[in-house]
């Protein structure tokens, strides 16, 4: 049984991208606090930023000039 | 011409630091998501750790620790998964990410600050096998362990089938394929975020189906042990319905 595939609908992206972080689960805090060495009152906001960093790339590789 | 990623980084690096989360919404609304949307990144799954929650995560671990051991994490996104193994201790050189997107293994080393880590990190398309060198030597090498997770739910069936070959031909008798994808109680076709793309969604019977296809197409034979659970799964997120299931899978190659 097939789902009907939808061709042209740019509200399915939304929802896609969520606030930003503001707690991490038990095992990323630990690998990025005894792995990375990133103190642990910076995990939640080294993360968001990296992710943001991460959609400026996409963006900007999507943009031409 | 394309912006470099240098370049882009030159001018969002400051705006980044001062304002991180206006910045990503303001680029979101106006680029109109244009760009690839992984889910993996936008909704932050790949802060969690798939393989560890694995029921074989031990004995990979163990196995993995031997000299000449592989370990090749296809999609592996940051390489969260082969940062973990480490943590575990796994020897880094026994270790391979991969993915079509060397911009994400880049920031890897940004999100775990290990920019002179000694794993193999390769950017290559699955889907174009042996004529990439680095696939190749992949093959030469043999893997034990494949890891791959929300990898192949990406792909209609018949694209499966064809990345699922590739993969067949790395593996190591003995070696394992190992993961966790989006499944269904209904196996079929689900609209996927590209416009016009769709990715078939399986239950174990049909994806033992497509190992058996493989194994008669390679002269190899495999053992498919898999669950459907709702780990992880929210009937009410951007791809699921109320038949998605978090499928997780063993898929042995026993010839």
């Amino acid at each position: 049984m097939s789902a009907d595939i939808e061709t042209s609908n740019p509200t399915r992206y939304k929802g896609w991208y969520q606030e930003d972080l503001t707690e991490v689960n038990e095992p990323m805090r630990n690998l990025l606090e005894n792995y990375a060495k990133v103190p642990s009152e910076d995990v939640v906001s080294h993360i968001n930023r990296i992710v943001c960093t991460v959609v400026c790339l996409l963006v900007c590789r999507a943009t031409p000039t | 011409m394309y912006r470099s990623v240098s370049a882009c980084l030159q001018s969002y690096s400051d705006l980044i630091r001062l304002h991180p989360a206006n910045l990503k919404f303001t680029l979101q609304r106006e680029q109109g998501f244009a760009v690839h949307p992984y889910p993996c990144i936008g909704q932050y799954r790949f802060t969690i750790l798939t393989l560890r929650t694995h029921p074989l995560y031990e004995s990979i671990v163990q196995r993995l620790k031997a000299p000449n051991s592989t370990y090749l994490d296809l999609g592996c996104c940051f390489g969260q998964d082969l940062r973990q193994l480490i943590l575990d201790g796994v020897p880094p050189q026994n270790l391979v990410g991969l993915d079509i997107d060397g911009a994400l293994m880049e920031c890897g080393f940004e999100l775990f600050l290990d920019r002179g880590l000694d794993s193999r990190f390769v950017v290559a398309d699955v889907f174009k096998g042996s004529s990439q060198k680095e696939w190749a030597m992949l093959k030469e090498r043999g893997v034990d362990i494949v890891h791959c997770s929300a990898f192949f739910h990406l792909f209609p069936l018949a694209e499966q089938i064809t990345a699922a070959k590739e993969v067949a031909g790395i593996l190591k008798k003995g070696g394992v394929l190992v993961g966790r994808q989006m499944g269904s109680t209904k196996p079929g076709d689900v609209a996927a975020v590209q416009l016009g793309r769709s990715g078939y969604r399986h239950n174990v019977e049909t994806l033992d189906a497509i190992w058996q296809e493989v194994g008669v197409a390679t002269d190899t034979r495999w053992l498919v042990e898999g669950s459907l659970d709702m780990v992880g799964v929210n009937g009410n997120g951007p791809l699921e319905d109320e038949h998605s299931r978090r499928l997780l899978f063993t898929i042995t190659r026993l010839e």
